[in-house]
């Protein structure tokens, strides 16, 4: 076969090909748009409206599904086991209870990764097996990714705390479909920077051991950020980076050891603190220093004895399972007696986290139904859900109008105790800070925007303190 | 080209322009990534099968394209930012030409394994800038792509998603083979055969093997760089994961499953890898392991890949364009 | 930076070059020897890793006393070894006359593999064994703590390079690995049954990346895809080094392990983007790298 004929086929094949495709793609189209709704119509429904505009829908029968989209796999595998272990509990409580208006709760869960996997997940849960809430610690990146997928979606997801600058300012000011259970990673620093500036008054010198990626950069620049506000004489002296999920952190320890500082502000989380906090007690970081770590306790159960030392302060984020003090909160002694018999666990604070939203969830359906004899839709529920407050573990629990939920967060010193395995937080050194003191205020209602409007960038807001 | 060959062409085209509307939404979108997928796995066959050089960094382009596109899109860049898909695909194709020219410049000198790992080198370099430089490249967090518009029309997020971006890829994808199966049949592609068989006495013969190895591997990067291109909008997100190692060993897999040596191999390969990626994490969050297991099943029982198998069995209907070896 | 500092800093590269070398000389005695690039030895190095850990768990909570634990370092790496005597005649074999491309896809296969076999027994958080690093204890160095089981792993990884020296140049197998390496044909013309060279040299290697994951096991943690990383790495020792150089995998291990450990004090922003650049830079000026031979016109 001589090569001019078959590129003459060829031709032929590509021309019938085009044809083809050009038909199947003007019969496609054409159909597509007729069985479409036509553009334009939006859907405006006020709670108000609902019994006024369409009949009363009923309780549907099937059950609630809830799909946790989390790390199952790799080194943050416990975080993933955290957000399933609440949301779990908290579907057997109501459930055993009787349900959301009668309907069960069904608990499904996926794996994320990379955020083309979560992407994919998530999808998979709207489209596929047509979830109607989801929920999970998913990390900035990926939240980063899905933020729009959720609200093109429709379906509510309650993320943790993976949050950035960019997604809270740049990709989703206002979120309808985007709650945050947790506390933000942009509220941590400000934390921090509180617990140092009271904590270590005569402290000139900072260092940082952090995870190179977008958190860890993060949540370093606004500590030094806010800690140039609270505490001008302090400054950094050393920043050092670690890989995330790096097993060797012995020359970061040492170059800081080096610049012998009076504070050192770690980020590190999961694995990689536990990894560090190892390495750091045989390099003698603890006593040569005083060490702060803001997320560290993310693996709350794997901080033994041997790994963490007494003396470091650790943030909780917005749970402790000792604060509020279960012998003096019932709620919170029973969240902890009960997860501890179902997990052998103490409960991280994801796990009070999700177990919190899917209450606040329930309350939300129950209130606009109650209200309105209808099952609400999602936006419905979503907007119930914002400016709500609901009753968790860590206390009384608000939910802003941007889908925050806020509670105020505790932090201590830790140390060791016979009756505990892992290292505790010193009851006497426990302390709160009010969430209103770490969150930029964009979510007051118009009435107070005094002088402070909405919508200000994060670093302008600490640049007015 | 036998007639079968016209009827299953175009019996294949119009099932593929008919495909969004039998199938549920969420299928259009995982073919149309996997369109973006086959055009860069063709791409990368061009390299691997035909000239015979495996690089370990080829997702390096399609970093390069996707980051290409979200940078054009990114608010700061005011007045300037193009939101024509067009546009975005000639950009995205010239900035994967000319880094896929510096690249395989220093490369093209090595074969075998130091190929490979020249490539590795660069993809992680690239990977290790794309974190390093967060404040530019959104570190970790990646970059967000919002939607471009085709032709000048811009849709809606779920419409374009689900439907209309479809087939403007199928278009591209369509039109991207056919190129890719001009290159084959002319004489620059005979002559890469050539240098795959016996590169010393290709270079006897008189053919300028440094030349032709290195136009190979720019082809293979533009292929690399549409497919990267098409597939930022689709995800609506670019992050550097997309560049690494380990995807880059993806395209190898994909090549490999579908038939190193035959034209259609590699498209069958990224269609097989992805859906079953796709499918896999459904059901077990273990798909490393079947992945892996797979890739030890092919390697030893199905070299030449499925359509290695199929050229067996039916002969006359795939072409391979190696002799069988002994 | 003063002199007690620097001290530390050489000590920390070291410390991590070490790691890169147990497993690169493996990953450069396999493809010098074998042509076959196995990405799975990441994965070996894993499951050493993980193996000690589930020993030292048993034998700690048995109550066993300090020294069993030692025990459990080369009991681990025995593992290993019983993997690989699995692996040998039903994958290995088959990939020697594979052409490359098929043997690095069969690897990488079984490094997925290896991962996710990890993963389902032994979950996703990160396990550590902390006893003999507890237990060794902590040192003073010119005035700056220093963890005294560190020194445990240099003594050991000299150990290894000093052996293997040995072997290569002193013993009568060592120089016919060598004649197999340089040109097989030759070789098999000359009477060596180049399958069973093969197969002891397979045990070797992975023999050494078993032992070298247990060993840093009580100064790091076990976690879920550990292997991944130190594998890059060590595919740039071995470039650098050169192929077929155990001098080589040692010297490029230990520039590779101080321009981290110094750059990370000095310029924290560097770290893996140095190790890269330094690869392309060999690549480019010195393909061979420090101490390989010059290649033929056949290998271009």
């Amino acid at each position: 076969m001589s090569e001019k004929a078959s590129r003459r086929d060829f031709v032929k094949t590509a021309a019938a090909g085009i044809v083809g495709f050009g038909l199947g793609a003007g019969v496609g189209y054409g159909a597509s748009q007729m069985m479409a709704p036509p553009p334009g119509v939006a859907r405006t429904v006020t709670v108000t409206q609902t019994a006024a505009a369409k009949p009363p829908k009923g309780v549907p029968k099937e059950p609630i599904k809830i799909g946790i989209a989390s790390w199952f796999t790799g080194p943050s595998t416990m975080v993933g086991e955290a957000c399933l272990g609440g949301a779990q509990f908290a579907a057997d409580e109501i459930n055993k209870a009787g349900g959301i208006l009668g309907r069960k709760i069904e608990v499904l869960k996926r794996d994320i990764g990379t955020p083309d996997v979560t992407v994919e997940a998530v999808r998979r849960y709207v489209l596929e097996d047509k979830v109607d809430l989801m929920a999970g610690d998913t990390g900035g990146s990926n939240a980063n990714a899905i933020v729009p997928h959720i609200e093109q979606l429709k379906t509510p997801f309650f993320f943790q705390c993976s949050t950035t600058v960019k997604e809270v300012e740049e990709l989703n000011p206002n979120p309808l479909y985007v709650f945050r259970t947790g506390e933000q990673n942009l509220a941590e620093p400000n934390v921090a920077a509180q617990i140092i500036a009271r904590e270590f008054p005569n402290a000139t010198k900072i260092a940082g051991i952090n995870p190179d990626y977008v958190y860890g950069r993060e949540a370093m620049m606004y500590s030094m950020m806010a800690l140039n506000k609270l505490a001008p004489n302090m400054k950094s002296v050393l920043e050092t980076w670690p890989a995330l999920n790096a097993t060797d952190f012995s020359s970061h320890i040492t170059a800081v050891l080096a610049a012998k500082p009076d504070v050192v502000i770690t980020a590190c989380w999961g694995g990689d603190f536990v990894t560090l906090a190892k390495q750091a007690t045989a390099y003698g970081l603890f006593k040569e220093t005083n060490v702060v770590s803001i997320l560290g306790a993310m693996a709350l159960n794997s901080l033994t004895k041997d790994i963490v030392p007494p003396g470091v302060w650790m943030l909780h984020r917005d749970y402790y399972f000792m604060a509020p003090a279960p012998n003096l909160y019932p709620l919170n002694k029973w969240f902890v007696t009960e997860y501890r018999k179902r997990t052998n666990k103490y409960p991280e604070f994801d796990v009070m986290q999700v177990f919190s939203g899917i209450f606040a969830y329930k309350q939300a359906i129950e209130r606009v139904y109650a209200a309105t004899g209808s099952y609400p839709e999602n936006d419905e529920i979503c907007r119930a859900i914002q400016n709500s407050q609901v009753v968790s573990p860590a206390g009384h629990r608000v939910i802003t109008s941007d889908g925050q939920f806020i509670n105020a967060l505790p932090y201590g010193k830790t140390m060791h105790h016979a009756d505990y395995p892992i290292a505790i937080l010193d009851p006497k050194t426990v302390g709160f800070i009010q969430p209103e003191t770490v969150y930029n205020p964009k979510s007051l209602p118009p009435v107070l925007q005094y002088p402070l409007g909405t919508g200000m960038k994060y670093s302008d807001w600490i640049a007015t303190w | 080209m036998k007639l079968y060959h016209v009827v299953a062409l175009v019996a294949g085209l119009v099932l593929a322009s008919l495909l969004p509307l039998i199938l549920p939404k969420y299928y259009t979108f995982i073919f149309a990534v996997t369109m973006c997928f086959a055009i860069y796995a063709l791409g990368y066959s061009i390299i691997l099968g035909r000239t015979g050089l495996l690089s370990f960094g080829h997702a390096l382009y399609l970093g390069v394209a996707a980051y290409t596109v979200a940078f054009l899109m990114r608010p700061e860049m005011g007045a300037f930012r193009i939101f024509s898909m067009e546009l975005l695909l000639i950009i995205a194709i010239g900035t994967s030409a000319l880094v896929g020219l510096g690249v395989g410049a220093i490369c093209i000198r090595y074969t075998r394994i130091f190929f490979g790992l020249i490539n590795l080198g660069f993809v992680m370099l690239w990977h290790s800038l794309l974190l390093k430089l967060y404040y530019v490249t959104g570190g970790t967090d990646g970059l967000p792509i919002y939607i471009p518009s085709l032709f000048g029309v811009t849709f809606s997020h779920e419409i374009f998603r689900t439907f209309i971006f479809y087939y403007y890829v199928l278009g591209i994808f369509a039109i991207t083979t056919y190129i890719m199966w001009r290159i084959y049949n002319s004489p620059l592609g005979l002559a890469l055969k050539a240098i795959r068989e016996n590169s010393v006495r290709a270079e006897f013969v008189g053919i300028p093997i440094g030349r032709y190895r290195l136009a190979a591997y720019v082809i293979s990067a533009i292929y690399a760089g549409i497919g990267g291109a098409l597939w930022a909008p689709l995800n609506g997100h670019v992050s550097p994961d997309v560049s690494t190692w380990l995807t880059s060993g993806d395209v190898v897999l994909m090549n490999i499953l579908g038939g190193m040596y035959t034209f259609t191999g590699p498209i069958v390969g990224a269609f097989i890898f992805y859906n079953l990626k796709v499918q896999i994490m459904h059901f077990t969050t273990y798909w490393s392991f079947i992945l892996g297991i797979s890739a030890i099943i092919f390697v030893l029982l199905f070299p030449g890949g499925v359509m290695g198998w199929v050229s067996k069995v039916m002969p006359k209907l795939v072409k391979k364009s190696y002799r069988q070896k002994a | 930076m003063d002199t007690s500092t620097a001290v530390i800093i050489i000590l920390n590269g070291l410390f991590y070059a070490f790691s890169l070398f147990l497993i690169s000389i493996g990953l450069n005695m396999l493809y010098g020897l074998m042509r076959i690039l196995n990405i799975a030895h990441g994965g070996l190095y894993a499951i050493g890793a993980f193996s000690t850990w589930a020993l030292m768990n048993a034998a700690t909570k048995a109550g066993y006393p300090i020294y069993v634990l030692w025990l459990c370092i080369p009991a681990g790496a025995f593992v290993v070894g019983l993997i690989g005597f699995f692996l040998e005649p039903t994958l290995f074999r088959r990939l020697y006359k594979l052409r490359e491309e098929y043997s690095l896809l069969a690897t990488f296969g079984l490094m997925l593999v290896f991962d996710d076999v990890l993963r389902m027994i032994f979950g996703g958080s990160p396990l550590s064994a902390n006893q003999l690093y507890n237990w060794v204890g902590v040192e003073t160095i010119l005035g700056n703590a220093y963890p005294m089981y560190n020194f445990v792993i240099y003594v050991f990884a000299a150990s290894v390079a000093l052996g293997l020296w040995a072997f290569f140049y002193r013993t009568k197998m060592g120089r016919i690995l060598r004649g197999t390496a340089q040109d097989r044909e030759m070789s098999t013309c000359l009477g060596v049954n180049a399958s069973i060279l093969y197969t002891q040299t397979f045990f070797l290697t992975i023999f050494i990346v078993g032992l070298g994951g247990a060993i840093y096991l009580p100064a790091t943690s076990a976690y879920s895809g550990m292997g991944f990383e130190p594998i890059v790495l060590s595919f740039a020792v071995m470039i650098i080094g050169g192929l077929g150089s155990l001098k080589g995998a040692l010297v490029a291990a230990s520039i590779i392990g101080l321009v981290r450990a110094f750059g990370i004090a000095l310029i924290p922003e560097l770290e893996l983007a140095v190790v890269f650049l330094i690869l392309i830079i060999t690549l480019i000026f010195r393909p061979r790298g420090l101490f390989g031979k010059k290649f033929t016109r056949e290998e271009k």
